[in-house]
């Protein structure tokens, strides 16, 4: 018996991305897109296969937090996201991150995001407890206690980055400022 | 005679002195018959000259801006006449604008149009002073300050109307026009090259719906301020109780930034038309973290509005240069009640003054001889009163001053208390360590991974091994990469780790 022949294969008309927002196929838009990253994050000469390797986006991520570039750091990660929504450590990054900033809005849509993409995930219960942080009149300070974002959840711990003697170093510097200050130093 | 090669950028375009000329005479004649003009007719004669321009003068600024540099005289030369017709414009429609609103006028419709022009045209002019080298126009400000104050009196500052600007139409208002000219102002001050420059503009002109000034600060943003009676502050972080009667929210800005982003993550080029279409994606990213940079400074300068300095501004301090000389002499005791610098063996000769400080940079007055020896991304000490331990930075950028003879020396502040200290580094060739010196900087983050260490760049190698000893306790340092580098130095990241 003749099998009737297969329908071609079509691309699909339209992607959309784990952030909703439309994925460019079209191959010229697309190139604009990998030129874009690849002139925006230097450390990333072939994008595609960079952005799904978690660990070396998390030390990138720590470096430009470091560096005082938060914003960047974090586009790099909903990028990396976007390539490969199945990397666990940057959506816990980030949720970390937006509630440092106390940023309702963005907690709000990773909170959604997240529970859609890991229905079930054990820091489901941790993530709604982190809601009741931004469930306070505007203006009111953040409550302290139970409302944290685990330390577990920065790029240092989540790298697996010995921070003891980095702090320590730190605190020495400090006081040392604190020691030139008190001699009449800058304000 | 050789053929100019068509693959050659630099002969692509020639500048056509008669064509300037027919132009510049055209302006001419405009001056000379608009006295007799309406207020009316005349800002629609300026407008029409100003799309005259536009038009025949497109080419030469589409590639000036291409080439980016100005290296040849003809080059030169179109670019200050391109600057003067802007400028002479913009006198023109000043003097319109002061007609249209003055008493007894009947024609009330000029009056917006009127503001407008010449609020765009006081932009253009901006722009391509900072393209063209010339120093800023001291009572540009003060006009732009004076037409919005007028256009507000009036009620006529939130008119929408179309404009014309760059082939494109836009709706606008008078107070998006002014926040556009402000943002120049702001911006051109920088280091952005004038492609990037023409760029951000582009992306301003896109965004104009969302410029727009509110009488009160946002409580807890961060908000850039303008005090429209003093014209030599211009748009700054706005600080309580500074004076400021208008005021430009961060945040709107900060989401077009957001969405001119996700443009490029969608495949398209922001705004999709201009100079931009054409640039290399390096120059919209360049422009991409100039704002950020930008807004990082304006968000920290509301943070730390406590520990701003009060230091009189021209007042002589005491500079150092280079790595070397602030390790010998910046840190040193014995000239701690001493404002006397160093320079010498680059020949800095004068005196140096304090120009102006903020949190994040400070300016110097310098002699222009003296400021020829000193370059972008010199490390620089300079101790700003008596007793008083050095600020350490590096040299951002070099500007003129309005005084013929003086060049401002802008730099960004890298740490108000340097740590001097001696350390001791892994010689490899030897195998052992060896006695050196760096400059500890403490970072903003707590758990000190933003810290640096500033070293010598005959001492630094990448990824070596170093020891240093501080409040009894010591540290090995792995340096890690390198943040921030200049000629004989090198400010480089570490992973620190306690010895014993």
């Amino acid at each position: 018996m003749v099998q009737p022949p297969k329908p071609p294969v079509r691309p699909p008309a339209r992607k959309i991305s784990v952030w909703g927002t439309p994925w460019p196929l079209d191959p010229p838009q697309l190139r604009v897109r990998l030129k874009y990253i690849t002139a925006r994050f230097l450390q990333m000469p072939e994008p595609r296969i960079s952005l799904r390797n978690t660990n070396e986006i998390l030390g990138w991520v720590q470096q430009m937090c470091d560096d005082g570039m938060p914003r960047a750091a974090r586009e790099l990660v909903r990028l990396a996201i976007e390539e490969d929504a199945d990397q666990r450590s940057l959506w816990l990054f980030l949720i970390g991150q937006a509630c440092e900033d106390d940023n309702a809005v963005e907690f709000n849509e990773l909170q959604q995001a997240f529970a859609r993409q890991f229905p079930g995930d054990e820091a489901g219960p941790m993530i709604d407890a982190l809601t009741q942080r931004f469930a306070r009149a505007p203006g009111t300070a953040v409550p302290t206690g139970a409302f944290v974002s685990p330390a577990a959840w920065s790029a240092n711990t989540l790298l697996g980055r010995a921070d003891a003697g980095q702090r320590t170093l730190h605190t020495a510097i400090t006081r040392a400022t604190q020691a030139v200050l008190g001699q009449g130093g800058n304000p | 005679m050789t053929p100019s090669s068509p693959f050659n950028p630099a002969a692509a375009w020639q500048a056509n002195p008669a064509a300037q000329e027919e132009i510049s005479g055209k302006h001419r004649l405009l001056e000379k018959s608009i006295a007799g003009y309406t207020p009316g007719d005349a800002a629609r004669a300026i407008t029409q000259a100003l799309r005259y321009f536009d038009d025949n003068a497109r080419a030469d600024r589409e590639a000036l801006l291409k080439s980016g540099l100005l290296k040849t005289k003809p080059e030169q030369t179109t670019c200050t006449w391109i600057a003067e017709r802007y400028d002479h414009l913009a006198r023109l429609a000043r003097d319109c604008v002061m007609r249209s609103f003055a008493e007894g006028s009947q024609e009330t419709a000029a009056r917006a149009p009127a503001a407008a022009v010449a609020i765009v045209l006081s932009g253009h002019a901006t722009k391509w002073r900072k393209f063209a080298g010339t120093r800023p126009d001291p009572a540009a400000r003060d006009w732009l300050n004076q037409i919005f104050r007028t256009a507000t009196v009036f009620k006529i500052e939130s008119t929408v109307m179309t404009m014309k600007i760059d082939d494109k139409q836009f709706e606008t208002t008078v107070e998006a026009l002014f926040v556009r000219a402000l943002l120049l102002d702001r911006f051109s001050s920088g280091n952005l090259s004038p492609k990037r420059l023409e760029i951000l503009d582009t992306w301003l002109l896109a965004w104009m719906g969302a410029l727009w000034l509110t009488r009160e600060p946002a409580a807890g943003e961060p908000t850039l301020g303008i005090n429209i009676s003093l014209p030599q502050r211009g748009l700054s972080p706005h600080q309580p109780g500074d004076g400021s009667q208008l005021f430009l929210s961060l945040k709107p800005l900060q989401r077009q930034l957001d969405r001119t982003i996700r443009e490029f993550h969608l495949g398209g080029i922001f705004p999709g038309w201009g100079i931009g279409v054409t640039a290399a994606m390096e120059e919209h990213v360049a422009v991409i973290e100039f704002l950020e940079r930008e807004f990082t400074l304006i968000e920290a300068a509301r943070k730390q509005r406590s520990r701003r300095m009060a230091i009189a501004a021209n007042s002589p301090v005491g500079v150092f240069f280079g790595f070397d000389e602030i390790c010998k002499m910046a840190f040193s005791v014995e000239r701690m009640n001493s404002l006397s610098g160093g320079g010498g063996e680059i020949g800095i000769r004068n005196a140096i003054q304090l120009v102006d400080i903020s949190d994040g940079g400070l300016g110097l007055d310098m002699v222009d001889d003296d400021a020829r020896r000193v370059h972008v991304d010199d490390l620089v000490a300079i101790r700003l009163e008596k007793g008083k331990p050095c600020v350490l930075g590096v040299v951002a950028r070099k500007s003129n001053l309005q005084r013929v003879t003086a060049t401002l020396i802008g730099v960004k502040v890298l740490s108000k208390v340097p740590i001097y200290s001696a350390m001791d580094r892994v010689d490899e060739a030897t195998n052992s360590w060896q006695p050196t010196e760096g400059i500890l900087i403490a970072g903003n983050a707590e758990d000190g991974f933003a810290d640096s260490v500033i070293l010598s760049d005959k001492t630094y190698v990448a990824n070596s091994l170093m020891a240093v000893t501080l409040d009894s306790r010591t540290f090995e340092l792995q340096l890690r990469r390198v943040r921030s580098q200049g000629s004989g130095w090198r400010m480089a990241a570490y992973d620190a780790t306690l010895v014993g």
